[in-house]
C-alpha cells in the first residue's frame, strides 16, 4: 500500500516536471522561430497593408503572392532548380557511391592516400577559385549553360560525401558478404550492386539529404553561371528582390516570394520528414 | 584474383576522381599560381612574387580579415555546439511532445540563406524592424539597437544568424547520439551514486565523443569559410568589419577587380584553414581517448 502511494507520487512529481520543460520549450520554440511566423503572417497580408507586423495574422489575403508569383516567373524558376537539384545529387549518388566503396576496400596505400586525398577538399570554398573554375567549363563551351552548375555542385559535393561513403561501408558491410558473393563466382560489379548498395541505402539518403538541400538553396554557383533569365532557379530569382529590402512597402510582397521559394521543400519535408532526420545523422553519428 | 578486383576498384575510383581532380583541385592550384601574378581578372598580367601579400598586409585587409573570420568561427563552433547539446539533453528527457520539436527546430534550415538573409534583415532592420518595434512596445525605443549598422555588434549579429539557421541540425544530431547510449551504462552510473551533472560528464560525454568531434570539425571548416551571411546581410560592412577571409577574396576579385591579390589571400585562406583543422582535428581525438 505504501509502496504504491510512493509509485504515484514518483509519478505526479515526473508528470509535472514533464509539463513545465513542455511548457520553457514552447516558449523558447515561439521566441526562436518568431521571425518565421511574423514573416508568414506578413506575406499573408495584401501589398499595401502596413500596420505593425506584431498584430499578427489579422488579414489573410493572396494579394502579395500573386504579385511575388508573377515577378519570380514561379513555374519556369521551379523547373530550372528542379533540373538542376535533381541532376546534381542523381550523378552525386552514382559517383560516389563507386568510389567510396572501393575506397574502403582498396587495402593499401593508395587506399588511405585517397581517403584523405578527398577528405583535404572539404578545405577548400568554391570562392577561392571560381574564377579558373569558369575558365575550364568556358574551355569546354558550357559556361553558361545549366550543366556547368551542375557539375559544381557535384563537385564541391564530392569531399564530404566520399568522407561518409567510406566511413558506412567499413561500419557496415561485413566483408564475409562481400567475400561468401564472390567464392559463389559474383564478380565485383554483381557484388557491389546486389550486396553492397543495398546495404548503404542509409548513406545514399544522408547523401541525398546533407547534399541535396544546400544545392537546391545555393545561390553562388547559378548565381556565377547563369545569366540568362530563363535559366534562374528560385534562390536565384530572389536576389531579383533585394532592391525591395529599401523600400517598406514592398515587404509583404517580399516575403511573399521568401515562403514561395521554400514552398516546395516545406512540402517535400512534411512528407519524407523521418528520411531527413535519419539522413541527417547518419553522417556525424555513426561515422 | 584479388588483384584483378583491385584494379576494377580502382577504375570505380576513376570518375569522382576526374571531376574532383578538373574541378576542384586544378582550380586551386589555379588560383595560387594567379596569387603571385598581378592579374587583375581579364587581360595579360605579370609575376610578381609576393608583392600581394605585402599588399594585404599594408592595407590591413590581412589582419582584419583573419581576425572577423576566426571570431566568427569560434562564436559559431562554441556556442553552437554548447547550446544544441544542451537542448538536446532537454529532448532527451523522455519528454512527449520530443518528436514535435524536433520537426519545427529543423525547419530553418530548410530555407535559402537568401530567403534568411531577407527575413533576418527585417529582423534587425532600424526604425521598422522586428527587434525595433520589440524595444518600442516596451518603451524604451531610443534604446532599440542597430546591430548590424554597428562595426561591435555586426559580425556576432550575422554569426549569430547562421546559428539560428543550423542549430536545429545540431540539436538532433546529438540527440540521436544521446538515445544511442544504453540505459544500462546510465543505469549503472546512478546506482554508484553519480548525480545527474555526473552522469553527463562521466557517460553520455564520452560516449557520443565521436559526434561531438565530427560536430566540431564540420562547424569549424564551414565557419573558417563563412560567406554567404555575409554576402545577404552586411556585403562585408560597416567598413570591414564583417569581411571575412572569403567575403574579402570574393570582394577582391569581383568588385574591386584586383584578382592577383584575392588569391594570394585565398591562398593564406587555405593553408590558414589547413593548419588550424589538423592541429583541432588531432586535440579532439586525444581527447576523445581520455575521455
Amino acid at each position: 500500500m505504501e509502496k504504491t502511494t510512493i509509485k504515484d507520487q514518483n509519478r505526479k512529481k515526473h508528470f509535472i516536471r514533464e509539463i513545465i520543460i513542455t511548457v520553457v520549450l514552447l516558449v523558447f520554440f515561439a521566441i526562436w522561430l518568431s521571425p518565421l511566423l511574423i514573416s508568414l503572417s506578413a506575406s499573408l497580408r495584401r501589398p499595401d497593408n502596413l500596420s505593425s507586423y506584431f498584430k499578427m495574422f489579422t488579414e489573410f489575403s493572396l494579394e502579395s503572392y500573386k504579385a511575388a508569383f508573377k515577378k519570380m516567373n514561379y513555374f519556369r524558376s521551379l523547373a530550372n532548380s528542379i533540373i538542376i537539384t535533381f541532376s546534381s545529387v542523381a550523378i552525386l549518388v552514382v559517383v560516389v557511391c563507386l568510389a567510396g566503396y572501393a575506397i574502403a576496400r582498396i587495402k593499401n596505400k593508395v587506399g588511405s592516400f585517397l581517403q584523405i586525398f578527398f577528405m583535404a577538399g572539404m578545405i577548400v570554398a568554391a570562392q577561392m577559385s571560381i574564377v579558373p573554375m569558369y575558365k575550364i567549363l568556358n574551355a569546354v563551351g558550357i559556361a553558361n549553360t545549366k550543366l556547368a552548375p551542375i557539375l559544381l555542385y557535384v563537385t564541391s559535393s564530392i569531399s564530404f560525401s566520399v568522407f561518409l561513403c567510406i566511413n558506412f561501408v567499413k561500419s557496415s558491410v561485413p566483408y564475409s558478404l562481400e567475400e561468401a558473393a564472390t567464392i559463389d563466382g559474383a564478380g565485383v560489379l554483381r557484388t557491389f550492386f546486389t550486396i553492397v548498395v543495398p546495404l548503404i541505402k542509409p548513406a545514399i539518403v544522408a547523401i541525398i539529404i546533407t547534399q541535396g538541400v544546400p544545392i537546391w538553396n545555393d545561390f553562388f554557383f547559378s548565381m556565377m553561371f547563369l545569366s540568362t533569365p530563363t535559366q534562374k532557379t528560385l534562390p536565384l530569382v530572389m536576389l531579383n528582390f533585394i532592391g525591395d529590402m529599401e523600400n517598406a512597402t514592398q515587404w509583404n510582397q517580399l516575403f511573399a516570394a521568401c515562403y514561395l521559394s521554400a514552398v516546395p521543400i516545406l512540402i517535400v519535408y512534411a512528407f519524407l520528414q523521418r528520411y531527413f532526420i535519419s539522413g541527417l545523422t547518419a553522417g556525424a553519428v555513426k561515422g | 584474383m584479388i588483384k584483378k578486383k583491385t584494379r576494377i576498384l580502382y577504375i570505380f575510383v576513376i570518375p569522382a576522381l576526374v571531376f574532383y581532380l578538373i574541378f576542384w583541385i586544378a582550380p586551386v592550384l589555379a588560383s595560387f599560381y594567379y596569387g603571385l601574378t598581378d592579374w587583375s581578372g581579364v587581360g595579360k598580367y605579370n609575376f610578381v612574387g609576393l608583392r600581394n601579400l605585402k599588399i594585404l598586409w599594408n592595407n590591413g585587409t590581412l589582419v582584419s580579415s583573419i581576425k572577423n573570420t576566426v571570431i566568427y568561427a569560434l562564436y559559431s563552433v562554441i556556442w553552437g555546439n554548447i547550446q544544441a547539446f544542451v537542448l538536446a539533453l532537454i529532448l532527451n528527457m523522455n519528454i512527449r511532445s520530443k518528436g514535435f520539436f524536433r520537426t519545427i527546430f529543423y525547419i530553418p534550415a530548410l530555407f535559402s540563406t537568401i530567403v534568411i538573409g531577407f527575413i533576418w534583415s527585417y529582423v534587425y532592420a532600424p526604425h521598422y524592424g522586428m527587434l525595433y518595434e520589440l524595444f518600442k512596445m516596451l518603451g524604451l525605443e531610443s534604446m532599440a539597437p542597430n546591430l548590424l549598422g554597428k562595426s561591435k555588434t555586426a559580425l556576432i549579429a550575422v554569426a549569430f544568424v547562421e546559428r539560428w539557421k543550423t542549430s536545429g541540425t545540431l540539436t538532433i544530431i546529438y540527440l540521436t547520439g544521446l538515445q544511442g547510449i544504453p540505459s544500462e551504462a546510465i543505469e549503472s552510473a546512478r546506482i554508484d551514486g553519480c548525480n545527474a551533472w555526473q552522469v553527463t560528464r562521466h557517460v553520455r560525454i564520452p560516449m557520443i565523443a565521436n559526434t561531438i568531434t565530427v560536430n566540431t570539425m564540420l562547424g569549424l571548416i564551414s565557419g573558417l569559410k563563412a560567406y554567404d551571411y555575409i554576402f545577404t546581410l552586411t556585403h562585408g560592412g560597416p567598413g570591414n568589419s564583417t569581411s571575412t577571409l572569403m567575403y574579402a577574396v570574393y570582394k577582391l576579385a569581383f568588385i574591386e577587380n584586383q584578382y592577383g591579390v584575392a588569391e594570394a589571400l585565398a591562398a593564406i585562406a587555405f593553408v590558414m584553414i589547413l593548419t588550424v583543422s589538423i592541429i583541432v582535428l588531432l586535440i579532439m581525438k586525444r581527447k576523445e581517448i581520455e575521455a
